[in-house]
């Protein structure tokens, strides 16, 4: 064995892979890119009887048909670079469907050593696995490990290198795929070794993929030899007529039964012995008959959606008032303390007002985090994930689309950041592009308090059934986006999805309290850091340039005949006055000039300059409408001892009525992602096309729907939505 | 003075922001799911299921 022996560590996604590899290389590794695609390559370096050992951690994945990029990845690395071993991480849990990889490796090839992981959590839940009848059945090492506390790792790793000393090379694994695709296979074994003999893919492999229809390997063979391709595709033609016609499915799935027959038939020689598990699992499918059933399941999905806004209004309410109440006696404070001028503006205006408007909506965040967390510990949210499945199917989605939603704020307060990183389980490039540039519509936790704002403004008296139809608006105009982009831009077949549901469990209390904390103390943590910064900004922004001195001088002559006159409203004249040269130094500001120059054509969707300045700061961060709206409408205010909260301070503005909240909601829904999602979308999808495609087909898209509501709206009257 | 308190906060701001917006840039992984992109589902917390 030499210095440089490779060793890549390969699993599922969640088998703790990464876990593993950090026990194993602790600080010896580094992180770079595979070259030319966006997945992480991380190596690593482990030293067994002062031999040191390389190790790769491959990217998560489920099978070696190259669906995905890190599918595709993970195979080009296996066959180009051939490392010495795979050690295959399996999660004991879910043994069954980790081993479909596993025979797939096997199928190639390569060395295998089997690391079960997770042997602890499985004996937990009533799981035992027998390591040595899988080893023997299966004919490769199997260790048990625990990749959290290192333990069994040396043992795997030693494992691991007696058998790379033990065999120079593993002989691949031949299963039956039943008589139609054997003899299929082995045809074109022989055509395959006949026209290319040196090949770096082993001919039964190769024929078994192409008959599986992957994608690289079809190319591969046609650039090989476009005569073999045209032998092969007939062949492969030839048998999946045969089977559609006999068995009524395609080859990819005849084989992929096999492979399963195969892992049940070793499982089921006393492999895996089951203690308290069934009973668990039995209780799970009862519930699920109800809770997924095709009638039931979606009223029962939006029974809990509405209850769950229901309770975040009703107990938020109180500590809301409250914190109103704070941020208007320290701005009382501010005022009696300080002199007039800058200093005082820009922390009444700028911070208490700006990032106060922004941090009071945080007990709703966190009510509705609290209700969140049930739904996510319990298992529930797995079963949402499970009906709308079958819907988006239909609009050009797959299955596995629904969680990246979801994680981006489907039901609301989610992150879009992470969802679109959670695209990266979908095996489609297509499919994964649609849904990573309609993932954003969700309604993140930077836009609920917009909409906690509009709507307690503006809807006080139905603020949960507002917001379940938020959410229907953001989910339904997310899916008709992507049947749009599915059926113009990013046209392309659907490809299968099959999705396991967790067994249901009772959240525990202190794992429900960690979790509201951890995610309002997140978002606390934003409108004090990030949010205050950018609210000072905005501030500077709409302070500057101050109105020019002849100016200042005319409202003073107007102050000034006003008080010689005398007049018995002395006191509402002034004030006037003052509210003028409020307005008129905002609107002179750089941003209020950037605000006047929008409303031409922002006024069809209903929003004045103000309403313009907030959105564009949005785009920074969604909260920035908020703070934004709330330094602009302070700075307007003379008094701010009678100014209410903002909420109440838009309500009472002529220029604000349902209408304009609810075409403002709208916009806000599906306008231009925040920048770090925009950043991540282009990332993600390896072009900076689509970030900027989804900046501007998001503010269109938004832009005409605002224009709709607020058109209609305004003919229909404000009664019209829910009394106004 | 009070002028003076005004242009340093607003200095400071400016760079913080700058900042957060170059690191974002750079590095919008790291700043989601290790937990600093704000509202996150897959922030410390499970940094912190693993740990314990």
């Amino acid at each position: 064995m030499s210095a440089s022996t490779t060793i890549a560590l390969a699993g599922n996604p969640n088998s703790g892979k990464t876990t593993l590899f950090n026990a194993l290389t602790g600080a010896r590794q580094h992180v770079g890119n595979y070259p030319g695609v966006t997945v992480e390559r991380k190596e690593g370096s482990y030293v067994l009887n002062g031999q040191s050992l390389k190790l790769i951690d491959l990217p998560g994945m489920y099978s070696l048909t190259a669906y995905s990029l890190e599918e595709l990845v993970a195979r080009d690395f296996l066959v180009q670079e051939k490392p010495a071993a795979i050690v295959n991480i399996v999660d004991a849990a879910n043994l069954e469907r980790n081993l479909y990889l596993t025979v797939q490796f096997m199928e190639l090839g390569v060395p295998v050593c089997i690391a079960l992981n997770m042997v602890d959590a499985a004996k937990k839940r009533g799981i035992e696995i027998n390591g040595q009848i899988l080893s023997e059945l299966m004919g490769v090492p199997v260790v048990p490990t625990v990749a959290r506390s290192g333990q069994g790792k040396a043992e795997l790793m030693q494992a691991t290198v007696q058998m790379i000393g033990g065999q120079s090379k593993a002989d691949p694994l031949i299963l039956s795929y039943g008589e139609d695709i054997d003899q299929a296979l082995s045809e074109m074994e022989e055509e395959i070794s006949a026209t290319t003999p040196n090949a770096s893919y082993p001919a039964r492999w190769l024929a078994l993929k192409f008959l599986e229809n992957d994608e690289q390997i079809l190319d591969f063979c046609r650039k090989e030899s476009a005569d073999l391709f045209a032998r092969l595709a007939t062949r492969r033609e030839r048998v999946a007529r045969h089977i559609a016609t006999t068995l009524a499915t395609c080859p990819e799935a005849v084989i992929a039964d096999h492979r399963y027959g195969y892992i049940k038939a070793i499982i089921k020689q006393g492999v895996i012995i089951h203690h308290l598990d069934q009973d668990r699992l039995f209780i799970s499918d009862r519930i699920d008959q109800v809770v997924t059933n095709r009638f039931a399941g979606p009223l029962i999905m939006i029974a809990v959606i509405m209850a769950l806004y229901q309770f975040t209004f009703s107990y938020s309410e109180l500590p809301v008032a409250w914190l109103e109440g704070l941020f208007g006696w320290l701005s009382g404070i501010v005022e009696a303390t300080l002199a007039d001028g800058l200093l005082k503006s820009l922390i009444i205006s700028g911070i208490i007002d700006g990032v106060g408007g922004v941090l009071g909506f945080a007990p709703i965040i966190m009510f509705m985090f609290f209700g969140i967390a049930i739904l996510e510990d319990s298992g529930y949210l797995a079963r949402v994930a499970f009906m709308l499945d079958r819907v988006f199917r239909s609009f050009g989605l797959h299955g596995a689309s629904v969680m990246p939603f979801i994680v981006s704020g489907g039901i609301a307060g989610g992150c879009a950041v992470p969802g679109v990183m959670a695209t990266r389980t979908l095996k489609s490039p297509k499919e994964r592009l649609a849904t990573l540039l309609t993932a954003p519509f969700m309604n993140c936790g930077a836009k609920l308090p917009v909409f906690a704002l509009l709507v307690g403004a503006f809807f006080a008296e139905h603020e949960a059934r507002v917001m379940l139809l938020i959410t229907f608006i953001a989910w339904g105009g997310a899916l008709l986006a992507a049947k749009l982009l599915r059926s113009t831009v990013i046209k392309g077949e659907s490809t299968p999805f099959v999705m396991e549901l967790p067994p249901y469990r009772l959240p525990t209390f202190q794992g429900l309290l960690i979790h509201t904390w951890e995610r309002t103390w997140q978002y606390v943590k934003k409108a004090g850091t990030v949010i205050l910064a950018i609210s000072i900004l905005l501030w500077a922004l709409m302070t500057f340039p101050g109105l020019p001195e002849t100016r200042q001088q005319a409202f003073e002559e107007q102050r000034e005949a006003v008080t010689a006159a005398a007049p018995q409203d002395l006191e509402a004249q002034l004030g006037a006055i003052d509210a003028l040269e409020a307005e008129t130094a905002l609107r002179h500001s750089a941003a209020g000039r950037i605000g006047i120059a929008m409303e031409s054509v922002t006024r069809l969707a209903g929003f004045d300059w103000r309403t313009n300045i907030a959105l564009v700061g949005g785009f920074a961060a969604k909260e920035v409408v908020v703070s934004t709206l709330g330094t602009a409408y302070s700075l307007g205010e003379v008094d701010t001892e009678e100014t209410g909260s903002l909420g109440a301070t838009l309500a009472k503005d002529p220029g604000w009525n349902p209408v304009v909240a609810f075409s403002l909601i709208v916009f806000t829904i599906f306008y231009a992602p925040c920048f770090v999602t925009v950043v991540c979308i282009a990332r993600e999808a390896g072009s900076w096309k689509w970030g900027a495609f989804s900046i501007l087909f998001n503010t269109t898209l938004a832009f005409g729907l605002a224009v709709l509501v607020y058109q209609i709206g305004s003919k229909l009257g404000s009664s019209w939505f829910f009394g106004g | 003075m009070g002028n003076l308190i005004v242009a340093t906060i607003v200095l400071v701001a400016l760079i913080g922001t700058i900042r957060h917006l170059v690191k974002k840039f750079r590095s919008p992984k790291s700043n989601c799911c290790n937990g600093g992109c704000g509202t996150c589902n897959y922030s410390d917390i499970r940094k912190k299921e693993i740990k314990s």
